[in-house]
């Protein structure tokens, strides 16, 4: 099948096979932040936002997605202000799945529901194995308190 | 190769994973279901055109066995499997869709055979034999004489001896004796292994993620039987390794399948495939310990079985590191080890961050706990009357030097308010050697546009080797870190380095590239005809020279060359000589609380202190140690894979558990620092006392475990135990 998706802000359009998951279509288009690690979507490393939501890519039909938006790590800019908490904080080792937790941050934060749990809890489903949490965490809470989270974000 | 925070947090880094060459293929590992079994008949005759398929058969002109340590290992299963997931056949094709297709058609018959999967029994008369010949190997990363037994199904066999070793236990008042066990446990990189290879006529380039780029130059040159300069390492930034990249593991069968195939080929590990080609051992260690009544220790004894798995690997210097840091920082007047690398039908183990210590350390910082309540002291005073300080002699007969282990404890204790009452508390202390003998080289180049490039073979897993590496340069250079650049990892281009393994890197390269800065600057004062002590070098250029001041563009093409060598080693039948060159030090303390309804046992607070030398990247060095509690933590409560007659059954990430943000409790470290002193490693210091400390807490509220990893119904089986008495 031809599918066509806004990727990052720009239309993409790539032939997917059947039952082709979302994460192997986004690598064909050159997206290397959403990367392969458990295959069964408990680990949060391929995780994309798709129409504002954030899903595992590596079990997400991607024939589910046609006439998506579909943002990765690589439609942020350095100013992103979850992406600059990360850099400041070094919420990062090996760097594998960082762009997913990125992500996953950035969703969070975009609710203006979102308290202290919801962070513990909605990160929760994000591994990294060089064991970044704690910086990963404080990361989150410094660009929640930079309260610009959700202003700066494009709703769906 | 310089790779920002910056580039990592929005996913500019290409990994191992990333890595496309035009006109690749794609292949496939085809494994056995089966622990122990004969290979009866390979059928392919169904695999389609346009796919190519490998079998032993193709492997004919190749050196038939290869492995670090002990030749043991087959690039394909020659006639015999050996452990659920040993590799038979291999396919590659234009697509992974297509490989997959074609790995799926062929038929593959076996005999199974008994086979043995726990350690202890692996060793006793009529067990299963996993091998027939046993042939050590003559790589470099093979140092010491090694002790097989094909009977015993041992790859190894470590003995130390001190004093009148287990002879001393007749000094002892009080003796006290456990047997602890720890379970076999998956590195689980969230990249999984990943290599590229191909041929250019004789000659063979891999890219991947690897640690050990020289070894696997020297092995696949011998397996393939070509010159070592016609084998070519790439080595790319790893999403991750913890040992699980260590030595060959898909590059013999990727590079063979390349050569029959005629184009390069790429092999990602699926998931359940990572768990089969390298774990972390399981182990039995059985320690006695002895003392007279005031506490001062007099003999320990310590009889150790490493489950190694099918293939020894690196599990030879896994028995002979856990078997001495068994013994602890302490000073015993006889001491003595017999620690073995079993063979079992089981996955092959080998190097894991923490390296054999987080076994032993779990052993032999509970016993001493376990003393502690026999003698009724408080297990602090008990450490600090025996731990080791400078001057004092271990039990291989090296003289300590520049230890602070007694100052790690103490740092622990304050942190964790030991003294305000020790209910709920546990302490535990850790020596962890690093690799000796070992060799490292490092070179500085005056580039044409006057920057300095770094050639050094530390490879990236996420330990900053860049940041660190950069900053030693400049210094010794009197130039800005901005000035230094790393080049690309490429055994063609970067001097030799034993390995990135062992938290060796710092120490070893810093030494090298302080000798290298040495050795350029001596090359800029030769060309400008002035001795080395009258330039000044800045970012600038370089004054004291006959005329004006150089800029660097001027000195293009010099390049400074440094060595560094470390001498040592233990003697494999009495355990004497130089086990570590500089010692990993460090202790943790924590505080637990637990349900008596449940066993779950909750950490209030983690502490650890690590002795850190003089501290090259303050965040690098921040990192690592926080890196390494979380993994301590995930040793102590979750890690373990799920064995049932040699099958794994959680060979993936969400029956295999690891730590997530979820389970992280409040934890604080202190690194001891000491600017006199060089770096000391600190990549995995703080791994292996976790689980000890956790373990001895839980003692003090009488629940005294003695498996790792600790499960809530072990907690509640020992709760009503002591209800019970």
């Amino acid at each position: 099948m031809h599918l066509r998706i806004d990727l990052n802000g720009a239309p993409a359009g790539i032939e997917a096979i059947a039952d082709e998951p979302l994460l192997s279509v986004l690598r064909r288009l050159g997206v290397h932040g959403c990367r392969l690690a458990c295959g069964i979507g408990v680990c949060g490393t391929c995780t994309a936002e798709v129409n504002g939501k954030l899903v595992a890519t590596c079990i997400y039909p991607a024939a589910k997605a046609e006439g998506s938006r579909v943002t990765t790590v690589e439609g942020l800019q350095e100013d992103d202000p979850t992406v600059a908490a990360f850099v400041a904080h070094t919420a990062v080792q090996c760097g594998f799945c960082t762009p997913g937790m990125v992500l996953t941050a950035r969703n969070l934060i975009a609710d203006p529901q979102c308290g202290d749990a919801e962070v513990v809890e909605g990160m929760a489903g994000n591994l990294c194995r060089c064991g970044s949490y704690d910086r990963a965490a404080a990361a989150v809470q410094d660009a929640i308190r930079a309260g610009n989270g959700a202003e700066t974000r494009e709703m769906p | 190769m310089t790779t920002t925070v910056t580039d990592r947090v929005l996913g500019r880094i290409r990994y191992a994973s990333d890595f496309e060459v035009p006109g690749m293929w794609h292949g496939v590992v085809v494994r056995s279901p089966y622990a122990h079994a004969t290979v009866e008949r390979i059928d392919t005759s169904a695999v389609p055109d346009g796919a190519v398929v490998l079998t032993h058969a193709d492997l004919g002109d190749l050196r038939p066995r290869y492995g670090p340590w002990i030749e043991d290992q087959f690039v394909l299963a020659q006639d015999r499997v050996r452990h659920v997931g040993d590799a038979v056949v291999a396919v590659a094709a234009p697509t992974l869709e297509a490989a997959r297709e074609a790995a799926r058609v062929i038929e593959i018959d076996y005999r199974e055979h008994p086979a043995v999967i726990d350690p202890l029994e692996a060793t006793r008369p009529g067990a299963p034999r996993v091998h027939d010949v046993l042939v050590p190997s003559d790589d470099y990363s093979n140092f010491y004489d090694l002790r097989p037994s094909v009977e015993e199904n041992i790859a190894h066999r470590f003995r130390l001896k001190s004093g009148r070793g287990a002879a001393g236990f007749d000094e002892a008042e009080v003796v006290v004796e456990r047997r602890y066990t720890v379970a076999n446990a998956n590195h689980a990189p969230l990249e999984p292994h990943s290599t590229t290879a191909w041929w250019t006529g004789d000659h063979l380039t891999v890219v991947g993620g690897t640690q050990t780029p020289f070894n696997n130059r020297e092995s696949l040159a011998k397996l393939f039987g070509i010159p070592e300069s016609q084998v070519t390492v790439r080595v790319l930034p790893m999403g991750g390794s913890f040992g699980a990249k260590t030595f060959l593991r898909l590059e013999p069968v990727v590079a063979a399948l390349a050569r029959k195939a005629r184009v390069p080929v790429q092999i990602t590990a699926p998931r359940e495939d990572v768990f089969a080609i390298l774990g972390r051992h399981g182990a039995e260690i059985h320690v006695r310990v002895g003392a007279r009544r005031d506490g001062t220790l007099v003999a320990k004894a310590i009889d150790a079985w490493w489950n190694t798995g099918a293939y020894a690997d690196s599990g030879p210097g896994v028995a002979e590191k856990g078997g001495y840091a068994a013994i602890g920082p302490y000073r015993i007047p006889h001491v003595e080890v017999e620690s073995r690398c079993v063979y079992t039908h089981l996955p092959p183990n080998g190097a894991f961050r923490g390296y054999a210590a987080t076994q032993a350390v779990w052993a032999g910082e509970q016993i001493m706990d376990v003393l502690a309540v026999e003698l009724g002291m408080d297990p602090l005073e008990l450490r600090l009357r025996n731990v080791l300080v400078d001057g004092d002699r271990f039990a291989t007969g090296e003289v300590m030097h520049n230890v602070r282990f007694k100052e790690c404890l103490e740092a622990c204790a304050e942190k964790i308010e030991w003294r305000a009452g020790r209910r709920g508390k546990g302490l535990a202390v850790v020596l962890k050697g690093m690799t000796t003998p070992s060799r490292s080289e490092a070179a500085l180049e005056v580039t044409a546009d006057g920057t300095i490039l770094l050639r050094s073979a530390t490879t990236d897993m996420g330990q900053r080797p860049t940041e660190t590496q950069t900053r030693i340069a400049a210094a010794a250079l009197d130039v800005s870190t901005e000035r230094v650049v790393m080049s690309e990892n490429d055994t063609d281009v970067v001097p030799f380095d034993m390995r990135t393994t062992s938290s060796r890197s710092t120490y070893m390269l810093g030494e090298a590239i302080g000798r290298a800065a040495s050795d350029l600057r001596g090359k800029v004062a030769a060309k400008l005809g002035v001795e080395p002590a009258e330039l000044t070098f800045s970012d600038v250029g370089i004054t004291g020279g006959p005329g004006e001041m150089v800029r660097w563009p001027e000195m293009s093409g010099l390049v400074g060359h440094g060595e560094y060598v470390i001498e040592g080693g233990l003697e494999p039948d009495t355990g004497q000589g130089i086990a570590s060159f500089e010692w990993h030090q460090g202790a943790a303390g924590v505080v637990v609380d637990v349900d008596q309804d449940t066993g779950r046992v909750t950490v209030q607070h983690l502490h650890t202190a690590t002795y850190a030398g003089k501290v090259v990247d303050p965040p690098g060095a921040r990192l690592q140690t926080e890196g390494s509690m979380t993994l301590g933590l995930g040793s102590a409560f979750l890690e373990e894979l799920d064995i049932d007659e040699g099958q794994i059954r959680n060979a993936n990430l969400s029956d295999y558990s690891i730590v997530s943000s979820a389970d992280m409790p409040r934890i604080t470290y202190d690194l001891l620092e000491d600017e006199s002193s060089p770096p000391h490693g600190l990549g995995e210091t703080a791994v292996p006392p976790v689980p000890a400390a956790i373990g001895n807490a839980l003692l003090s509220l009488g629940v005294g475990l003695t498996r790792m990893p600790i499960r809530p119904d072990a907690v509640v089986e020992q709760l009503h135990r002591e209800g019970e008495e």
